[in-house]
């Protein structure tokens, strides 16, 4: 230490009230570094951020919302929103989730059985934590059995407003629908993998995020190939880019797509490594 | 230096060196969050919070390693070395908010257990890129517990210093978990060319001061080469030594620190029984070696921490031909008085 031995009344010690002058100067010079690297680390790590989509989680305020609740393929609460040029109703659909990371069927057939009757088509009002992103809903029954607010003024006959679109191979991502509408920002990628899993485990249907090239997403909901869940045989794949093929509908405002995930489901490698994958229909 | 455990003994030195980093933490937390909430409106809260200490947490880290290869490149940086404890503590308490925001954001409210989540929900274990990144984050924040718990000066020495030392430098295991937890994680989502340089800068920081601050120890260890059959080594000339300063040498396994002192030469382990500080670094203050990185002090002649303190050190017999300095590497018992060699 030829710079200490250089004066030789320099010498730091740490319980002694000062430091000698020249460490009390080369740790003012680092105090100041430290604030310049402070300040740069914070302000280059907001600014090259991905950003977050402007969702909406409405925590702490509980809405109530009357409409028809549909138990298949996945349940949902049909809400009127008028009618279209034919004079048909038309719906917003919300997706109904448990409180947490759970589905919404065992509060569901909770609330079934507490009204003693099946709810399927019936018009119900439901309160809950409303969760939306682009005109898409879904609906945290919060409270449990006491999210059921009562009936509803008769909507008359429910009638599904299904389009076939057809067999189609789609590219995205799969999410749940609490998180990717709202809940966390970011809802995707591999930093939410984890929670993807939980809330799909606990029977929160998934959805297929998939986005074009300008960075525009739409969401379809992903299940079996004769509409039962298909969370299981999607766990391993979740967060990861993936490509589904099946057969696609659009049932009132949601398009859902009808997939056998053991033979119709590829995990896609990073675009370099990207091979051929099988396209809907190949053997 | 104390003869009873105390919470902390406080002294001007650290609550000023407590109030710097305070207000530094301070000032990271209030210019993220601002630039968040400015640029970024719609983060959520928990988002947030996650990505303000984690960040801080990662750069505290950063700085806490940065310490002791600055401390032996320019001794200047010393006064950073002294209260680096409470450093590394803030740093623990500030990832462990991260950790708990992470469990509660990620694995809570699900149908099994947080923990169990935290190791069961992403099973990539045999993939790189997919790999459960949150878990080598758990065991960092586990190896930074034990580190945090074990801070005291008690545990120091019930542990012994050896001990306390080795398992201290578990920081560099938790640094290389923490590394792949960033690159495992966030980097796989915030692809930005300043996430990824930043992190990769970072290791390099790291890894460079430690690189340099090595080889400027080897450089400059000293090891002689035994110059007669009684045992004694040549060290030096007298006049090499500077006044209250020391000359170290390594002798066969002996580290040992050579005091000139009120006209004699006295020899002890140059390894301070606190936390392995270089003595030889340090300086006589008040006839007691002082060492450089916490003001622990010995007598010359006998290696004993003046009363009512007990540390010891092993001493070394020295001897003076003309104006050559000789050591004999063979070390007497912690606390042997040596008689000291005169210059004449």
């Amino acid at each position: 230490m030829s710079d200490i031995q250089s004066d030789q009344n320099s010498f730091f010690i740490g319980w002694q009230d000062e430091a000698p002058k020249p460490y009390a100067k080369a740790v003012r010079r680092f105090v100041s570094a430290a604030v310049i690297l402070v300040l740069l680390t914070a302000v280059l790590l907001v600014l090259s951020q991905r950003g977050f989509v402007d969702s909406v989680f409405e925590l702490g305020k509980l809405s109530t919302h009357e409409g028809i609740l549909v138990k298949a393929p996945v349940p949902m609460l049909k809400v009127p929103i008028g009618k279209d040029a034919n004079g048909n109703t038309q719906y917003n659909s919300m997706i109904l989730i448990g409180f947490g990371k759970f589905g919404a069927e065992s509060t569901l057939a909770d609330i079934e059985e507490i009204q003693e009757q099946n709810l399927d088509g019936k018009t119900v009002k439901l309160e809950g934590t409303l969760i939306h992103y682009q005109g898409k809903k879904a609906l945290e029954l919060t409270q449990g059995v006491d999210a059921f607010a009562g009936f509803g003024a008769n909507q008359g006959i429910y009638s599904l407003k299904r389009t076939d679109i057809g067999t189609v191979s789609l590219r995205g991502e799969i999410l749940d629908p609490k998180c990717a509408l709202g809940v966390m920002k970011p809802g995707y990628g591999k930093p939410h993998r984890s929670c993807a899993v939980r809330c799909l485990s606990g029977g929160i249907p998934p959805i297929l995020r998939v986005a074009n090239k300008n960075g525009e997403t739409n969401y379809c909901i992903v299940v079996g190939e004769d509409g039962q869940l298909a969370n299981e045989k999607l766990l391993d794949y979740v967060a990861d880019q993936v490509q589904l093929c099946g057969r696609l509908e659009e049932q009132d405002d949601w398009l859902v797509l009808y997939t056998d995930p053991q033979s119709d489901l590829y995990r896609l490698k990073p675009y370099w490594m990207d091979g051929e994958i099988p396209m809907c229909g190949d053997e | 230096m104390s003869t009873h455990y105390a919470p902390v003994l406080w002294n001007r030195q650290k609550r000023r060196y407590d109030r710097i980093m305070l207000s530094l933490i301070a000032l990271y937390l209030l210019v993220f969050v601002v630039l968040q909430l400015v640029f970024h409106p719609t983060i959520t809260p928990e988002t947030l919070i996650i990505r303000a200490t984690g960040t801080l947490a990662f750069l505290m880290l950063h700085i806490i390693l940065s310490i002791g290869p600055l401390c032996r490149i320019n001794s200047w940086f010393l006064p950073l070395l002294y209260n680096r404890r409470h450093l590394g503590v803030t740093m623990f308490l500030i990832a462990l908010v991260h950790g708990i925001f992470n469990i509660i954001q990620f694995h809570s409210l699900g149908n099994v257990d947080p923990l169990l989540s935290l190791f069961a929900s992403n099973t990539h274990y045999a993939s790189l890129g997919d790999f459960p990144f949150q878990v080598l984050g758990f065991f960092a924040l586990v190896i930074l517990f034990v580190m945090a718990a074990t801070s005291h000066d008690f545990w120091l020495n019930n542990l012994s210093p050896k001990v306390w030392k080795s398992l201290h430098m578990m920081v560099y295991v938790a640094y290389a978990l923490l590394v792949f937890h960033v690159m495992l994680g966030v980097i796989q989502l915030e692809s930005s060319p300043v996430w990824i340089g930043l992190t990769a800068l970072s290791l390099v920081w790291v890894g460079g001061l430690h690189l340099w601050s090595g080889t400027k120890e080897k450089k400059q260890a000293n090891r002689p080469e035994e110059t007669n059959t009684d045992g004694f080594f040549k060290v030096c000339s007298v006049g090499e030594i500077e006044e209250n300063r020391a000359k170290v040498v390594i002798i066969k396994d002996q580290n040992i620190a050579i005091f000139k002192y009120e006209g004699k030469l006295s020899a002890v382990s140059n390894i301070c029984r606190h936390q392995n500080g270089p003595l030889g670094e340090g300086k006589i203050v008040d006839g007691c070696i002082t060492c450089p990185w916490h003001g622990y002090q010995y007598l010359p002649g006998n290696g004993q921490s003046p009363p009512p303190f007990t540390e010891k050190l092993e001493t070394y017999d020295v001897k003076l031909v003309g104006q050559t300095v000789f050591v004999n590497p063979t070390p007497y018992p912690e606390g042997t008085q040596r008689p000291a060699a005169i210059i004449s």
